[in-house]
């Protein structure tokens, strides 16, 4: 037992050195926001060509994949923070679930589900690099298939996480 | 022993000196004593010397000439005829081939081989201008190589370096999901193929 007031100050004054540090660190990285955006594009072979709301996205598609239509259903952008789930609803009553875990330097760790209805289709873990971009596709959806391009951003804590715009047209 | 009529018989022989050694030695005896025998062989000697200097050379100026063309004009066979025929031809006609061949030979390596020795020759000036231009183009080639190739090592460094996502975990009971991607767009695909 400790038998000193002198000691006692002295242990209370090494606990603060290394508590307040760490809480402080506990804080910050749990109040380090991601911003989520989410694109849903109709991909058909329907020679329609690229819908002009897509802008560079657009571009990017055709180089990726050979549609000969690009049509953008939906687009959404969503805040959130480290550990909690959130949730979009996608074109053909799908549901994507993005929950991001942790920061790794430039890479942001986050886990991506996507149900149809209540079934899964997809469970991965994954690192995104800050601005990387996640492209899942392939579901059938209208006459042709459902992208949905899922992009992650590092954002400084300057409000609540929550939805900071609107869905272009959810169906 | 002989007697003079048997010795007379080879006086003749013995003053050409064409007898044997015995009978020159049996003459040679007799005549030392018998003075009719000696006096018959120096009648020989005198006699062959008359002989000698009587004789004359006959002239064989045409002599050759001659017999050849007798025997020219000697009849020949038909097959003979036709043999002499074919040895000539035969002997002319490879020969000739055999020129023609040659010289053939010896153009075609003329104009093959001096030809473009000639060429460099004659254009040697020339050419080294050319040698020279060409090594310079060269030179700046190699330098456009050497800048693509840095060009290229920068971009694998910077494509290198850029981030990719990393996926350490991936479930779907779709089968054959692709996955790929495409670092230049910053840019992850998960493809899910359609199953209906």
């Amino acid at each position: 037992m400790l038998r000193k007031p002198r000691n006692v100050v002295l242990l209370i004054a090494v606990v603060c050195a290394f508590a307040v540090p760490g809480h402080a660190f506990s804080q910050s990285s749990h109040r380090q926001v991601i911003v989520i955006e989410i694109d849903s594009v109709l991909a058909a072979d329907t020679n329609q060509g690229v819908d002009p709301q897509l802008g560079p996205m657009g571009t990017r598609l055709r180089k990726l994949f050979h549609y000969t239509t690009y049509h953008l259903v939906s687009t959404e952008s969503r805040r959130t923070e480290m550990g909690k789930v959130i949730e979009f609803s996608m074109p053909g009553g799908r549901i994507l679930h993005i929950q991001p875990r942790e920061i790794d330097g430039n890479m942001i760790a986050m886990e991506v589900l996507l149900f149809d209805g209540e079934k899964p289709l997809l469970t991965t873990d994954l690192k995104l690099p800050n601005k990387g971009r996640l492209i899942v596709g392939g579901p059938h959806y209208e006459q042709g298939a459902l992208i949905i391009s899922i992009a992650a951003n590092m954002a400084p804590d300057q409000s609540s996480p929550g939805a900071v715009t609107t869905a272009a047209e959810a169906k | 022993m002989a007697d003079c009529s048997q010795i007379s018989l080879m006086l003749g022989a013995f003053e050409d000196q064409e007898l044997e050694p015995h009978e020159y030695q049996e003459v040679a005896f007799h005549l030392a004593r018998c003075e009719r025998c000696s006096a018959e062989l120096a009648d020989y000697a005198t006699l062959g010397r008359e002989l000698r200097t009587l004789s004359a050379d006959l002239p064989l100026d045409g002599f050759k000439n001659a017999v050849m063309h007798r025997i020219e004009q000697l009849p020949v066979p038909f097959s003979v005829r036709i043999q002499r025929i074919f040895d000539s031809v035969s002997e002319l006609f490879p020969a000739g081939l055999g020129m023609a061949l040659a010289g053939a030979i010896a153009a075609a390596i003329t104009v093959v081989v001096v030809t473009p020795y000639a060429q460099v020759a004659f254009n040697h000036s020339a050419r080294v201008g050319e040698l020279a231009s060409a090594q310079r183009a060269l030179t700046s080639a190699d330098d456009q190589v050497a800048a693509a190739q840095h060009q290229a090592a920068e971009d694998v460094a910077e494509v290198e370096e850029e981030p990719h996502a990393i996926i350490s975990k991936l479930e779907s009971d779709i089968p054959s999901v692709a996955v790929w991607s495409e670092p230049r767009m910053d840019t992850t695909v998960i493809w899910l193929p359609d199953q209906q």
